[in-house]
């Protein structure tokens, strides 16, 4: 419909949001921007179900509407809740049209209600409206980011501001410590204003110039620490700086002197730097008192200049002097002295030690002081030890400063050292290495006490004269020795030479001549001369030697060898040499050495070697081994035989352990291999051997001590007994044997005889039954030898054992006299045995065999119709049983060996009364098995006495224990 | 010029160069001012002396500079608050474009002493346009150009920008052409 005389299309672009509701209150039309937004708002609906009115309140009647026409309401869609703010207007014939728009009161509404600012037509002021509240919003928050920044800027002027209070504290602090560190500081620190006042003054410039910072602020600086004679200058330096801007001392460091509020004067090091104040320019000065300092600087120039005087100088007395002079003048002595004690009054050979002299060995005087009767008494006095001046310093060993004016009795010459305006007199020790040599004398004239660390100064300038006196020694001696050398050298066949390894040419002197046959001038003395005269073989030694010495790769050259005489024979050398000087690049300048004659010396070395070649030949062609021992057991010589026994070769065995060949012979301790040498010594020893693959065999050992040039030794011989222990096993066996194999056919020719003398063949004719006694002797002989090789063998292989019972000696007697009866008859010799009831323990068939053996002796040599006595007596535990016969006797030199094996008193005697020479040695092992003994003992009136001993019955004998 | 572009200025040079660089310009162009207010008016000589300054501080010309401006104007002031505005402009570049001269009129509600340019768009098709851009100051013309691609960052079309020979009376004239958007 048309309304406003405007066509829809106009109506919808002016007016989006109108809609227009026909008399029952029913929507018949709607703005475009209504229809998008509020689709519910169709055409035809009724306005009470789409709107509410919200201002003013009343129900959304057609009354009311009629009554509201052209007043300003607002109307709220019922869906969704979007707000209409406008007017209704009659439109005719009942109809109202509502020309308005979305009342929004924040533009983020429009995004809820899906609306644009677009919707607005131009001329609605609600677009402008939101446009504008956008731009508060915008607004706000900008000035929400300045306050934010403003914020922060507040809050940096605070930092600011607490960083500029602190800055002005630390200031002011730091104000404070500058002035305590002014304080602090090791130099005075003093400022002045423009008009040289002093402004600051710190706590050292009161200790070095002697005024208080309250009486030196605000006075004129030149008033209190410039000398009077340099205020002019100071002056004018100050005047000109102002004026000009000159300024020849700023900033550099000078050195001028000072005035201490006592008026002493003294050198300062000063830095002064300008300071430009607000109104007027100042000064700040640093300052130093390096009294100390020159103090030390002059006595370290004095400490070289006695060194460099020294260095150069041969004598002592030549160079006192100059040292003196050097002294005083750098350290302001005006005279000075060297007492030195005379060596000669300390030692009188005889006659003890007595006071020692000081002598003045030298003086200086300045020029005011040097012709004064004092330095004249000086200079030629002596005083004894302990006496004046220098004595009492000697005496004490220690420095002594005295007040001239207040010390006479210490000072003998204090009256003239008066007169010469002398003030102070300072005395040091002179010695070295605890020995007093003597004194230093230094003399001042200056009213003030000499600085103690001046005279301790001093102390080390008597150390350099006393090395120099050491030194002035050392060479006294060095000379004397030089010479003694030169003797030495004369005497010794010793000759010397030098030679220049550049040029080739070099010296030799007499002595060397000599020893080649040559008279001064006939040797040409060159390089090449001198290997012409060397021996070919050994010419390329010598070079070698000189080669490796030349190039640094040995210290010295020691060689020997052959140079050829005048006469044409070759004389022997020893040649030692030694590079002596070298240039910058430390090539060799200057060879130096010695020649000494050796011949004598090589002759005896080659007799010696030629004695030595025919003793190693003895010794090697020994069949024993011999071997000699270092006193740690170590092999230093062996011969072939040795090593071919122990299966080494002889080369490699020096340096082995002896415990490697023979594990048991000795000690590997020290100590005891000396007890048990000392036990071993001479000794012939049976000892295990082992060879280089570990076999063991018998050795038979001997040892013995040696003296060599060594000291002694200890050397030794080993046989191999292998082979006779071998030996030994087969005759053993052999015999065995051979008494084994005849015994048994024995004791059938025995039974054969008896069945034949017996008769059991029958009746033998007489001369048969004779013949038939002979066989049976002879074999029963046979027997009792084959039984005593059978015994012996036992005995010899430790078989041979007894079984000791209590017995009766009556009943062994008694068996033995059975067994011996016949052939005591048939010698026509009687057996007296004596009644005895004494019991023996004894193993009664080995008694009985002893006893028979000895009777059977007894009988075989005791003469016809004489007697054999046996007798019995208890020796204590022992019953001791005598046989004695009337024969012959024992000689003397047998009874020692008659009871060894095969031994008979004569040889005849094996074959006069055919036995093997075992019975005896039989005996003795049978008698020792029980523990007793035997022997035998001229018998008196001639024949001999066989006796031995057993243990007497109840007598427990243990075998081990006698044994 | 209001504050709200000083502060754009301000904005770039800190993002890509650096605090140092903007005070370095701020005194070079000899400005003392810690923080521009949006809705405070500020000389126009002053933002030409900021131009001028971070042209010769960046070393870059002071078009370039002034079209990055633009550009980064568009951007920044969407951020601070002003998006709602813009959207308020059009529902689409087109449309924006279209209103551009209406948005002013509104912003100069809020800004009393906003001397506003006056836009108005000729041979509109839905892909193209020309933009006639008439202002009070000279100078601004790259300015413009950096808008126009910002306003097409912001509504996410492809604007390609040619200057055409402008009529008397006018600064410039740009022929704009771009994609365009469903709901354009």
């Amino acid at each position: 419909m048309t309304a406003l005389g405007l066509t829809p299309d106009q109506l919808s672009g002016a007016f989006p949001f109108h809609f227009v509701a026909g008399a029952d209150l029913r929507i018949v039309q709607a703005g475009p921007a209504w229809v998008r937004v509020a689709p519910a708002t169709c055409v035809g609906a009724r306005l009470a179900d789409v709107f509410r009115l919200q201002r003013p309140q009343h129900p959304l009647t057609p009354e009311a509407l009629q009554l509201h026409v052209g007043s300003l309401m607002v109307l709220e869609c019922l869906e969704g809740g979007l707000p209409l703010r406008g007017q209704f207007m009659a439109a005719g014939e009942g109809s109202l049209i509502f020309l308005g728009s979305p009342l929004l009161r924040d533009p983020s509404e429009l995004a809820q209600f899906k609306l644009s600012l677009t919707d607005w037509p131009p001329h609605d002021p609600v677009g402008d409206y939101l446009f504008l509240l956008q731009g508060r919003d915008a607004a706000l928050e900008n000035a929400r980011d300045l306050s934010s920044h403003l914020a922060r800027q507040r809050d940096e002027l605070r930092a600011s501001v607490i960083t500029l209070e602190t800055s002005a504290r630390a200031r002011e602090r730091a104000e404070r410590r500058a002035e305590q560190v002014l304080d602090g500081t090791l130099d005075a620190v003093i400022t002045i204003d423009s008009v040289a006042n002093v402004t600051f003054w710190n706590t050292q410039a009161e200790q070095v110039f002697g005024w208080t910072r309250a009486e030196a602020v605000g006075q004129s600086l030149a008033h209190l620490i410039i000398p009077e004679r340099l205020h002019a200058a100071h002056a004018e330096g100050m005047g000109r700086h102002l004026k000009t801007g000159e300024a020849r001392l700023l900033g550099r460091r000078v050195e001028v002197p000072a005035r201490h509020r006592t008026g002493r004067e003294f050198p300062v090091e000063l830095t002064i730097t300008a300071m430009a104040g607000d109104d007027a320019v100042g000064f700040s000065a640093f300052v130093r008192d390096v009294t100390i300092e020159r103090r030390n600087e002059h006595l370290l120039r004095s400490q070289h200049d006695v060194a460099r005087i020294l260095t150069s100088a041969q004598q002592l007395s030549a160079a006192a002097p100059a040292i003196l002079e050097s002294v005083c003048s750098q350290l302001g002595w005006a005279a000075g002295a060297i007492w030195l004690k005379d060596r000669r009054s300390v030692s009188r050979p005889g006659q003890g030690t007595g006071p020692a002299t000081l002598r003045c060995l030298a003086a200086w005087a300045d020029a005011a002081l040097t012709a004064t009767p004092f330095m004249a008494e000086t200079r030629t006095m002596s005083m004894e030890e302990g006496t004046g001046l220098p004595g009492a310093t000697d005496m004490e060993q220690a420095a002594t400063v005295i007040d001239v004016a207040q010390c006479d009795h210490a000072f003998p010459r204090h009256a003239l050292a008066l007169q010469a305006g002398i003030r102070w007199a300072v005395s040091l020790p002179l010695s070295v290495e605890e020995e007093s040599l003597g004194t230093l004398e230094f003399f001042s004239l200056e009213t003030a006490r000499p600085v103690a660390e001046v005279v301790e100064g001093l102390v080390s300038i008597t150390r350099q004269i006393g090395q120099f006196i050491l030194r002035e020694r050392s060479e006294r001696r060095l000379v004397a020795e030089r010479q003694r050398l030169t003797l030495a050298l004369e005497g010794g066949a010793l000759g010397t030479w030098e030679f220049f390894p550049a040029s080739g040419d070099g010296t030799i002197d007499e002595r060397c001549l000599a020893m080649l046959g040559y008279q001064s001038g006939e040797f040409e003395t060159t390089l090449r001369h001198w290997a012409m005269s060397l021996h070919p073989h050994d010419l390329p030694v010598f070079q070698v030697a000189f080669d490796r010495h030349l190039s640094g790769e040995i210290g010295a050259v020691e060689v020997e060898g052959r140079v050829r005489h005048k006469d044409g024979h070759w004389v022997w050398v020893l040649d030692r040499g030694r590079v002596i000087e070298q240039d910058a690049d430390g090539k060799p300048i200057r060879v130096s050495g010695t020649l000494l004659d050796i011949s004598a010396r090589k002759r005896a070395e080659s007799a010696q070697r030629q004695n030595d070649l025919r003793v190693r030949a003895m010794m090697d062609n020994l069949l024993e081994g011999l071997f000699i021992l270092d006193g740690q057991q170590r092999i230093l010589q062996v011969n072939r035989a040795f090593a071919r026994k122990f299966g080494y070769d002889s080369k490699e065995l020096p340096g082995c352990s002896i415990g490697d060949m023979l594990p048991d012979a000795l000690s590997t301790d020290g100590h005891a291999l000396a007890a048990s040498y000392q036990r071993s010594m001479g000794q012939v020893l049976q000892r295990n051997g082992r060879r280089a693959d570990g076999a063991i065999f018998p050795v038979e050992l001997c040892l013995y001590e040696i003296e060599t040039s060594d000291g002694r030794l200890v050397a030794g011989h080993v046989r191999d007994l292998s082979p006779l222990q071998e030996a030994e096993r087969l005759k053993k066996q052999f015999v065995a044997s051979v008494s084994h194999e005849l015994r048994t056919p024995l004791t059938a020719i025995r039974g054969a005889l008896g069945l034949l003398s017996s008769g059991a063949v029958g009746v033998l004719p007489p001369e048969s039954s004779e013949v038939l006694d002979v066989a049976e002797r002879n074999v029963g002989r046979l027997s009792a030898i084959i039984g005593d090789i059978l015994d012996f063998e036992r005995i010899q292989s430790g078989l041979f054992s007894i079984a000791p019972a209590d017995i009766p000696l009556s009943s062994v007697v008694q068996g033995a006299l059975d067994v011996v009866g016949t052939l005591a008859r048939e010698a026509d010799v009687r057996i007296a045995a004596t009644p005895s009831d004494l019991r023996v323990r004894a193993d009664e068939a080995r008694l009985t065999q002893v006893l028979v053996n000895l009777l059977s002796n007894a009988v075989k040599f005791s003469p016809a119709g004489s007697e054999v006595s046996l007798t019995a007596s208890r020796q204590q535990d022992w019953v001791e049983v005598r046989v004695s016969d009337r024969g012959r006797g024992v000689p003397e030199a047998l009874r020692s060996i008659i009871f060894e094996p095969f031994r008979q008193a004569e040889q005849s005697d094996a074959r006069r009364h055919r036995g093997a020479g075992l019975g005896l040695a039989i005996c003795r092992a049978i008698v020792q098995q029980h523990g007793g003994t035997i022997g035998v003992t001229p018998r008196p009136g001639g024949g001999a006495t066989f006796w031995f001993t057993m243990p007497a019955a109840g007598i427990a004998t243990d075998m081990k224990e006698i044994l | 010029m209001y504050g709200l572009v000083n502060q754009a200025i301000e904005d770039l040079v800190r993002t890509h160069h650096g605090d140092q660089a903007w005070e370095a310009i701020k005194r070079r162009a000899g400005v003392e001012i810690d923080a521009f207010v949006t809705m405070e008016g500020y000389p126009d000589e002053m933002s030409y002396g900021l131009v001028a300054a971070a042209s010769a501080e960046l070393g870059a010309p002071a078009e370039a500079l002034l079209e990055a401006f633009g550009e980064h104007w568009t951007l920044f002031t969407a951020e601070r608050g002003y998006g709602a505005m813009f959207k308020m402009g059009g529902s689409s570049f087109k449309e924006f474009m279209l209103n551009l001269h209406s948005l002013h009129s509104k912003i100069a509600l809020g800004f009393p002493r906003l001397q506003p340019p006056s836009f108005w768009c000729t041979d509109v098709t839905d892909t193209s346009l020309h933009l006639h851009y008439q202002s009070a100051r000279q100078g601004f013309t790259p300015m413009l150009v950096g808008l126009v691609r910002g306003l097409g960052r912001m509504y996410q079309v492809d604007v390609t920008i040619t200057p055409q020979a402008a009529a008397a009376g006018e600064n410039a004239v740009l022929f704009v052409t771009f994609t365009p958007t469903p709901h354009a």
